[in-house]
This record gives C-alpha cells, structure tokens and sequence, in this order.
C-alpha cells in the first residue's frame, strides 16, 4: 500500500475514534493551517478536544489503546499521542485557549478521498489559537497566524470582526489588531 | 506603532477597528518585553502579494474555496519521507 494510501486510513481510523467520544473535535495545527495557507510539511494531525472531561477522557484512553498505541494512559494530561498504522495523532487542549460552542459551530467541514469528512477549526478560530500560542512559542506561530489571515482574505473567506471578537475573549486583541494592521 | 514605558510597565495604543477608537493595551512589565517584542513582530510580518496571487491561482480549489486536498495529503507523505530520510522515527 502506498503511504499515501496508508495515511488515509491511518486519519480515517484516527479521526473515527476521537469523533467518537469528541463529537465537537476540530482538526488543528498545521494540517488545518494547511488548508488556509501554501502547505508546508507536517508529520502528524492535531485534534483540538475536551481534555477537561475526566470521564470521557477515559473511555477515550480504554477504547483507544485495546487498538492502538497511545500515550500517556492516564486522565489528567493536555495532550495525547495517538499512533495508528505509524502515523501519529495528537489530542490537545491547549492552555490559555478558550474553545466555546461559537467556534465548534463555525468549524468547516471537508470531505477528503479515502478518509471521509473532518471538521477543521475555521480559519478565524485558528488564526486566534495561533496568536495565544505565540505567547508561548513566539514569532514562529505568529507567523502561522498571518498566514491564516492574509490567505484566508484572499480566498474570500475570513470574518474580521468575528476574528477581533474572539481575540478579545482571548485576550490577544493588541496581537489580532498589530496583524491586520501590518 | 509606538510602545510606551510607565512606572516599569509597557503599553501600546492601537486604532480599534471594532470600536473606532484608539484603545490603550497593557504589554506586561518592561523587565519582560516578550510581549512588546512579539507585537512589533506582528505588525512587520509581510506576505509577498506574488506569492499570494500563485497560491489562489494554483492550490485553491474553486469549488471548496481552500487548498485542494490532495496538496494537504502531499504536506504529510513528504513529512514522513523528509523524517524518513533524515533518519528520524514517524511517531515521534
């Protein structure tokens, strides 16, 4: 099997499983930024989810890891790996970011050959995650982010002032501002 | 854009769009300029129109409005073979 081939199963089963306990997921990271902008090379699929529902977290972990390789086994942590088929998926809940119904509403569907449909974060959201991570990891998501924005106005598909209101919530509105500005 | 340092403390005034106003925003302290520092950035990072023109041109599919799928796959296989190669492990 190609490895094409193989990694369309791989995110089939992958997204299969976290929809199934994570009905309101949304693919983030950069293979959801690579939907928005020119992609560039990645190496895994993130899932954004609710790690905060202990319960959930662990019928997730007892379902999953009868079938694949997943780390760590316990409730408690803000990411998960998941391996299937060599391919690595990751569960996250990044800190300082606030996922609310608003943004799992506007999430976009794609349907992809051979994996099915997935819900990416929309690019306003996305654009919004970045920016709170940048406080964090610094200029390299900062860069992410104005990807997501300036292709995304080009593509006729980005709501600037949905954008600046989620960045408010977020608290990066001076970021949000300084890169519609630039 | 103009960063100011009161009593220790950085702030920046910008022109809110939604609000139609200028707004003061509180940066953290000057002993910390991470913030100010990532806000310049921001407000300097530049897409080349070109390359924006080539990407609507050439990696948008028209019918869904982002990049076209299978481009988005590519992004991965080359990940793996580029990892592969430099002889890292796939699951990290």
């Amino acid at each position: 099997m190609s490895l094409e081939r193989r990694f369309k199963s791989a995110l089939r089963l992958g997204a299969r499983t976290v929809r199934r306990f994570f009905p309101e997921y949304a693919v983030v990271g950069r293979f959801a930024r690579n939907f928005y902008a020119p992609p560039e090379t990645t190496l895994d699929v993130d899932f954004l989810v609710d790690l905060d529902d202990a319960e959930r977290v662990a019928e997730f972990l007892e379902y999953a890891s009868a079938r694949f390789e997943v780390s760590p086994l316990e409730v408690g942590h803000w990411q998960y790996k998941l391996v299937v088929k060599g391919f690595r998926f990751d569960l996250v809940k990044p800190r300082g970011y606030r996922y609310d119904a608003e943004a799992a509403s506007r999430r976009r569907l794609v349907r992809m050959e051979g994996v099915g449909e997935l819900a990416l974060l929309s690019p306003e959201d996305l654009a919004v995650l970045y920016l709170v991570s940048s406080l964090d990891r610094g200029v390299r998501d900062l860069i992410k982010a104005k990807d997501v924005v300036v292709y995304s106005k080009a593509r006729g598909d980005f709501n600037e002032e949905y954008f600046l209101r989620k960045c408010e919530e977020n608290r990066v509105k001076h970021l949000g501002l300084a890169l519609l500005a630039g | 854009m103009k960063i100011q340092k009161v009593n220790g403390y950085l702030y920046v005034t910008l022109w809110d769009k939604q609000r139609k106003r200028p707004r003061r925003f509180y940066l953290g302290k000057s002993s910390d300029p991470r913030v100010a520092e990532l806000l310049k950035a921001a407000a300097e990072l530049k897409v080349p129109r070109e390359e924006v023109e080539d990407y609507v041109a050439r990696q948008v599919d028209p019918a869904t409005r982002t990049t076209k799928p299978e481009l988005v796959v590519l992004s991965v296989v080359l990940g793996v073979l580029s990892c592969r190669w430099s002889g890292g492990s796939r699951a990290r």
